[in-house]
């Protein structure tokens, strides 16, 4: 990831869509992947991927360069996202399952790693899907993305002891809702 | 620490790395002595940690995402623009009473302030018309409302008198008759 100086920053303030680029490139990875978490389908989260840096464009003149940039984008991709999820709980109570196309990067593999990593995803579905919003987002910033509980507590500003009582329900539930398959791999 | 305790470490600052040290030797050792804790932990690993770290990135197209943002970021460029573009007010004013020549300009301001005091002392003659007849008005109001009160107070007045005149029947004898 390309570092993102205070130049850039001040160039895109300014208009510099290829300034822009840049930080579009840097934070695309990490935009992509919680958006898609966190909405489920492709479509959606290319949908809030696009707001996302739209808001970081409009919004980075109001960006103060004394906390991090990452901080900042971070947080405006966890509420866009968050936004958009319960807007579409409002919609529809039941959660969309995932595209019936798999959006998961699979370059080209031997059909059994392959055939794994589908069922690893779709495990990955229902065990996010099992969580309320809040404890998805800490178990997505923490163990897909693998922030640190301090960061999780910056971004999504929250006590840095709600962050670990939110991972803790979230794994708790995820443990209750594989018991009898992990018993039976055990 | 109880197992219970254990356990919930276990589940955050153990399996997330988040504990000093000297904590963590604890609780391993913990671990070590405990068969309950220590099945917990693999549990724990089996069904919450290994699925997740093992998730590919999402397939998102950056070039059609980013295009995408462009064309907004376009949009959003060329409605500022034309925003800006619309005149204003003052400048609307400028154009419409643009003159090339100064002293058609002046002679034109001239016959417009001419126009605008004939025209607020017309007005005021009108005004003045107006407000007369809107006095008048108000006082020809103002007796028709007084000639109704002073027609009911009428009214009533000899409906008394009608009413008392009804009421007296008398005795219909020659001397009342010769004094009423």
């Amino acid at each position: 990831m390309q570092n993102i100086t205070n130049e850039i920053i001040d160039q895109t303030i300014a208009g510099n869509e290829q300034a822009f680029e840049l930080i579009y490139k840097a934070y695309f990875r990490f935009v992509s992947n919680v958006s898609y978490r966190i909405v489920n389908t492709k479509q959606e989260a290319e949908e809030v991927c696009q707001e996302v840096f739209i808001t970081i464009y409009k919004k980075i003149n109001t960006f103060r360069q004394e906390s991090s940039l990452k901080t900042w984008i971070y947080r405006v991709t966890v509420n866009c996202a968050l936004k958009y999820a319960q807007n579409k709980t409002k919609e529809n109570k039941n959660m969309v399952a995932y595209d019936e196309e798999n959006p998961i990067a699979s370059p080209v593999k031997d059909v059994r790693e392959k055939m794994d990593d589908q069922a690893n995803e779709k495990l990955v579905e229902k065990l996010l899907n099992y969580l309320n919003l809040e404890q998805r987002m800490c178990i997505v910033l923490r163990s897909i993305e693998g922030l640190s509980y301090k960061q999780i507590a910056d971004v999504l500003k929250i006590p840095i002891n709600t962050v670990r009582s939110r991972i803790k329900r979230a794994r708790q539930a995820m443990i209750a809702f594989r018991q009898e398959e992990v018993s039976y791999e055990l | 620490m109880n197992c219970k305790k254990i356990q919930e470490l276990i589940l955050t600052d153990y399996l997330d790395q988040e504990m000093p040290q000297d904590r963590q030797k604890e609780l391993e050792t913990h671990i070590a002595a405990c068969a309950a804790c220590a099945e917990f932990l693999v549990r724990a690993k089996k069904a919450a940690i290994e699925p997740l770290a093992n998730t590919k990135n999402a397939k998102l197209s950056q070039d059609i995402i980013w295009s995408k943002i462009q064309k907004e970021i376009q949009t959003e460029k060329e409605s500022l623009l034309d925003y800006n573009q619309v005149p204003s007010f003052l400048e609307k004013l400028k154009s419409i009473i643009f003159f090339p020549k100064p002293r058609l300009a002046w002679s034109t301001l001239a016959v417009i302030a001419v126009l605008i005091i004939g025209l607020n002392i017309g007005q005021e003659q009108i005004d003045f018309g107006k407000n007369n007849q809107v006095k008048i008005a108000a006082v020809n109001s103002e007796k028709v409302v007084e000639n109704q009160i002073i027609e009911i107070e009428r009214e009533e007045y000899l409906s008394y008198l009608l009413d008392q005149d009804d009421a007296y029947t008398g005795y219909g004898t020659s001397l009342e008759s010769y004094f009423l």
